[in-house]
């Protein structure tokens, strides 16, 4: 049995996680503390992911991401290296994805926080940037994980859209979700069912080891 | 270095419009019944409100001009502020909490000596009453070393005798810190304790006829408590019609 | 009232009997996603002539063959190859399997290329991606996996190699320039879409036999099997011919 797949998915969404975290706290702090003019145009845009099939975001991330697209050809440029049909691909693909995921939930989180936190952080001379770290995240810190465990889940299951632009490259794109559409495909059925139930006992897992902390952490 | 401030700005059912000017190591008093527009002066000192004309001079720095276009962001204006509930910041201790915004490390230890809760110092503001955390936030305040104070009805949540004290430790900052003091409150006898100016406000702007006004909207003249207080206020030093 | 009311209910009773053979009479086909434009032709020619319509689904042959198992109500189900209509009459699930038609597998790209230059030296010069569709699943990813190893290019090609879910996906990688080839069908790069490219034969590959059957579950069977003397009729094949298949 090969196992790949699975470390693969694992990878994507730890990677995807990360990182995606890292852009939408900051865009979440904005949002909702800072928020601009036009900014209900912005929200729209970045709830998208959620409403749009994966089929047709992963055929715009197709055509963007390509060497024709504008994305691929910056990349290309500036790395020397195609962009599609990569682990980084699949990477940015779900990060586009997973926008709303992390967002959401660090936007609830945000809008909680009592506003004169940042009120008094700001008399006490402490900038917006800095106040983000030193007062908005270490109070946020469980809407931050409920993000991350979302982001986390989201991209384990990330089907449609790495199907449109991973192109199945074993150890690079084949993740998970898309091995066991191939076995089930090549009706190599026991091999799905060793994929889909290995993948149901880290799913499991996971959101057992997330539920005890949080369990430990109300206790505490 | 004195404060001086003329502000204007519409609000929804009248209009601020109000001058007022208070000397270092003298503590001005926004009094006046709630609503009348004392909390939103003091957040446009502080820089969280922007008024729609006016200016705010502190000793040589402009913190704000509308005719000259400058608006000093909150961060830079070297402020204190207490909030009438404490806005400790809850993931650190006491002492990390003084600490926040504070320049000089050995200020943390001396301002915990004179709040009195040294003992305090590794509690989390959770985890102490709210005179404690008031105590706190003052010290917070002062960490800082601001150029002005802003009080906005610090002690009002607290028990009588935890107000007192504390009472007492702002009229010890006051002669210790040659800054402006402004504070808000609506407790007469506070007022009349700690003030050296008493501008009276209704409507968002001066009152001259303020005490029989306040006297008779919001305090029964028949009651015991408001003639006490009306007596404290007439023993206090200088016109009150004529402040600042 | 009831009185009244009672004939039109049963003008509306007649009037559903009526139509229930009418709604009988559709065949339901389903057809691997490479034959979708003969058969598109196929159909509607087939309905002026006999008046019966069918419905038609797409996938790719795997997807259709996991349905078929698991008693998908197909009355025809015409494969890209050969194997699985022989699997599903030896588990019973069909009539005895036809082949309808031969496809090819050629390779394709949007770019340009020598006019003169052979398959093998576009493929092996230019650089980038190759799209075939999953050679597990798909025929027209199998033929040309096959005919890789057999020239021994494999080796070399192996790290360019992406794999579309079928011959679709496959084309469309190309087709929007994330891949620089495709391995598709004749009849892919000879449609419109497909003119907008260039295509190359691939003479040492093996045609994609493509064999159909009748489902042993249809309730138009005989319907079913006139519309399979319909797609070996010289004029149908000459349509199948003019899209690509052999």
């Amino acid at each position: 049995m090969d196992y790949t797949p699975l470390i693969l998915s694992l990878q994507l969404a730890g990677v995807t996680t990360i990182l995606l975290l890292l852009f939408a706290a900051p865009l979440a702090y904005v949002l909702v503390f800072y928020p601009m003019r036009g900014i209900t145009f912005v929200e729209s845009l970045l709830g998208l992911p959620l409403v749009l099939p994966p089929t047709v975001f992963g055929f715009f991330l197709l055509m963007v991401m390509g060497p024709e697209g504008v994305v691929g050809r910056l990349h290309q440029n500036a790395l020397g290296s195609p962009l599609i049909f990569t682990f980084g691909g699949i990477v940015i693909a779900a990060m586009l994805h997973g926008i709303p995921y992390a967002v959401q939930p660090l936007k609830g989180t945000f809008a909680k926080l009592d506003r004169r936190l940042l009120e008094s952080a700001s008399v006490l001379g402490c900038s917006r940037s800095s106040a983000f770290f030193r007062v908005v995240l270490p109070n946020s810190l469980p809407g931050i994980a409920s993000a991350a465990i979302l982001c986390f889940a989201h991209t384990m299951g990330e089907f449609g859209v790495i199907l449109m632009i991973g192109g199945s490259i074993p150890g690079e794109t084949k993740v998970a979700s898309i091995a066991v559409f191939e076995y089930v495909e090549a009706m190599r059925y026991q091999e799905a069912w060793q994929l889909s139930i290995a993948l149901l006992l880290v799913s499991y897992t996971i959101l057992l080891a997330v539920n005890l902390l949080e369990r430990k952490n109300h206790a505490a | 270095m004195p404060l001086e401030a003329r502000l204007r700005k519409e609000l929804s059912n009248f209009q601020l419009d109000i001058s007022f000017s208070c000397p270092a190591g003298e503590l001005l008093t926004l009094a006046g019944p709630s609503g009348s527009g004392k909390t939103t002066i003091i957040r446009i000192l502080a820089g969280l409100d922007t008024p729609d004309s006016g200016s705010i001079q502190l000793a040589s720095r402009t913190l704000y001009d509308s005719r000259k276009k400058i608006r000093l962001n909150t961060q830079s204006r070297k402020l204190g502020y207490v909030f009438q509930e404490a806005s400790l910041f809850p993931h650190l201790s006491v002492s990390q909490n003084v600490a926040f915004g504070c320049k000089t490390p050995s200020l943390v230890p001396a301002l915990l000596d004179l709040m009195e809760i040294p003992q305090l110092a590794d509690r989390k503001p959770a985890r102490i009453s709210g005179g404690e955390r008031q105590r706190a936030a003052l010290a917070q305040a002062l960490a800082s070393e601001p150029e002005l104070l802003l009080l906005d009805e610090p002690f009002s949540a607290l028990d009588i005798k935890t107000r007192h004290s504390l009472q007492q430790k702002i009229l010890r900052i006051k002669e210790q810190l040659n800054i402006p003091i402004i504070l808000v409150t609506h407790d007469l006898q506070e007022a009349a304790v700690l003030s050296d100016r008493i501008v009276a406000m209704e409507e968002g702007k001066r009152s001259d006829g303020w005490l029989k006004r306040f006297d008779g909207t919001v305090l029964p003249v028949s009651d015991r408590n408001a003639a006490d207080h009306l007596t404290a206020i007439k023993q206090l030093p200088g016109d009150l019609s004529s402040t600042a | 009232m009831k009185t009244s009311s009672l004939p039109a209910f049963s003008l509306f009773l007649v009037l559903l009997c009526t139509a229930a053979p009418a709604a009988a009479e559709k065949l339901f086909i389903a057809s691997a996603a490479n034959f979708i434009r003969p058969l598109e032709e196929l159909s509607s020619i087939y309905r002026q002539q006999k008046g019966t319509t069918s419905t038609l689904s797409y996938g790719s042959s795997g997807k259709l063959y996991a349905q078929l198992l698991q008693g998908a109500p197909y009355d025809m189900f015409l494969s890209a190859d050969k194997d699985r209509p022989q699997l599903l009459y030896e588990k019973g699930l069909c009539e005895a399997p036809f082949q309808y038609s031969a496809g090819q597998v050629v390779l394709w790209s949007r770019y340009t290329y020598p006019a003169s230059s052979s398959w093998q030296e576009v493929i092996l010069q230019g650089d980038g991606r190759i799209a075939l569709s999953n050679p597990d699943t798909a025929p027209y990813g199998e033929i040309p996996m096959r005919t890789l190893q057999q020239l021994h290019l494999l080796q070399s090609l192996e790290s360019r190699l992406v794999y579309g879910q079928s011959v679709g996906q496959s084309f469309l990688f190309a087709r929007s320039g994330a891949a620089r080839f495709a391995f598709i069908a004749l009849s892919q790069a000879i449609s419109p879409e497909g003119q907008k490219g260039h295509y190359w034969s691939i003479p040492e590959s093996n045609p994609v036999e493509q064999w159909g059957c009748i489902t042993t579950h249809s309730r138009h069977a005989d319907l079913a099997r006139d519309f399979q003397s319909f797609l070996t009729t010289e004029s149908t094949r000459a349509l199948i011919r003019r899209h690509g298949y052999l």
